[in-house]
């Protein structure tokens, strides 16, 4: 069992590990306890940042301070744990009644994400979906619903079908390009009623950051011959 | 009710159209003319029906429909009225005579995917009723049409489902669509399905 032994003054060096739960805080008259560590949290990056600490291991009442053989001192009793969330409360800073900014705005962009979800729409050449459409079995294609635009072939719904295509996730009715996610993700929600309060469109973004409305109702059922009446 | 002057056409098309059987007399006998007229309604039906066909259909074949559609409406006037010897009914309900090809499974599949149905209303009435082996002798040889339904059919020939891209994807996809699990269970089957469903068995089909 190991406790760590800061001195009041460097109090704020704890706020490397505040987010750790678990621990407990007590105080003592200028210095801070703090206890229960996992194993892993010991030897972490975290804990190695913090200057000014002591850190001890307690055996049979004495503390040891960490790999060395002598015992230092007993631990001080009537010490008051609490959770270091309680024990360690964030000062939030002051609202800035001078900021005149209010007017400026921000811009939605796309960037790079490293999530992965499963693909929910495809953008597909016609003449490739025609190919694999003429032979396809039923089943692959009742799950699904189209619409074509700008001669290609726009294909919501899963499991997607087995062809080369663009990929595109699917939010909050927004499609955007696999492997892109919002630079401002929070705000997505705020979009949403932005640009589709009714929520009778679906938002197709590019990565260039422009974007489509596209009524839900104009999308239909995928078939053999709602593709050939498309284009016969 | 005024009885039509073509109650065979009559009742095919509301079977092809509400998909109920409605007889209109105790007539069995059929006009040549009113043949020639369901042929041509079954062939504007079996144009509509091709759009959503794989590949490239098979040609429509007017004797395997008509045979078909004669094979539901006497069936279903021998359910209701009943004034004919055994030997008689040899007569009535005849093999069909044709090559069986895709064509004609398919062409025939049009009133023939019904026959289940009145095969099993029929055991229903009286299960040692005479009909009812000389039907499923039928529907087995024209075993597209009995996919989903109870009755037993040994030793399934694939060779004509086989040969036909067309068919093979629409027999396949009735299995599914019906989830007829009796129906595949042979290897050829089973391989179609795997090759259809990929990865995703479990998401097109749990049970099998």
């Amino acid at each position: 069992m190991y406790f760590l032994e800061i001195n009041k003054e460097h109090k704020e060096f704890l706020g490397a590990i505040r987010h750790w739960e678990n621990l407990k805080v007590a105080f003592e008259s200028d210095v801070i306890w703090v206890k229960d560590f996992s194993f892993a949290q010991i030897s972490s990056p975290e804990m190695l940042q913090i200057p000014y600490t002591k850190l001890y291991e307690l055996k049979e009442n004495l503390l040891f301070e960490k790999d060395k053989l002598l015992p230092l001192k007993k631990l001080p009793s009537g010490l008051l744990w609490t959770p270091i969330l309680r024990a360690l409360p964030i000062l939030l800073p002051k609202f800035n009644h001078n900021f005149f900014g209010i007017n400026q705005k921000v811009k939605m962009t796309l960037k790079p994400s490293e999530n992965t979800r499963e693909a929910y729409a495809l953008l597909v050449d016609c003449e490739e979906l025609k190919t694999y459409i003429e032979s396809a079995p039923k089943y692959r294609l009742e799950p699904l619903r189209w619409i074509v635009f700008d001669k290609k072939a726009l294909i919501i719904g899963t499991p997607l079908l087995p062809l080369k295509g663009d990929t595109y996730w699917f939010e909050n009715n927004f499609l955007m390009p696999s492997g892109y996610d919002f630079e401002w993700n929070a705000l997505t929600k705020i979009m949403q009623k932005k640009l589709n309060p009714t929520e009778e469109n679906i938002v197709l973004w590019n990565t260039d950051n422009t974007y489509f409305n596209i009524p839900i109702i104009n999308f239909k059922p995928l078939s053999i011959s709602s593709f050939r009446l498309t284009f016969s | 009710m005024s009885k039509p002057k073509t109650p065979f056409l009559e009742t095919i098309y509301h079977l092809r159209t509400i998909e109920q059987i409605i007889l209109y007399n105790k007539v069995i006998a059929i006009s040549e003319k009113e043949e020639t007229e369901t042929i041509q309604f079954l062939e504007t039906e079996y144009e509509k029906e091709i759009l959503e066909y794989p590949g490239t259909a098979p040609k429509f074949n007017p004797q395997a429909a008509l045979w078909g559609a004669k094979t539901i409406y006497i069936s279903a006037q021998l359910l209701l009225n009943r004034e004919h010897k055994i030997s008689d009914l040899e007569v009535l309900l005849s093999d069909y005579k044709g090559k069986q090809n895709a064509s004609a499974i398919l062409s025939a599949d049009l009133c023939l995917r019904f026959l289940p149905q009145i095969i099993a209303e029929m055991k229903r009435v009286d299960p040692e009723d005479l009909v009812v082996p000389i039907l499923e002798k039928h529907i087995s040889r024209f075993h597209y049409s009995a996919i989903g339904s109870d009755i037993e059919i040994e030793n399934i020939d694939y060779e004509n489902i086989a040969k036909n891209d067309c068919l093979l994807q629409l027999y396949i996809d009735r299995i599914v669509h019906r989830k007829a699990i009796k129906f595949a269970q042979s290897d050829f089957i089973k391989k179609q399905l795997e090759i259809g469903f990929g990865d995703y068995q479990k998401l097109f089909w749990t049970q099998l």
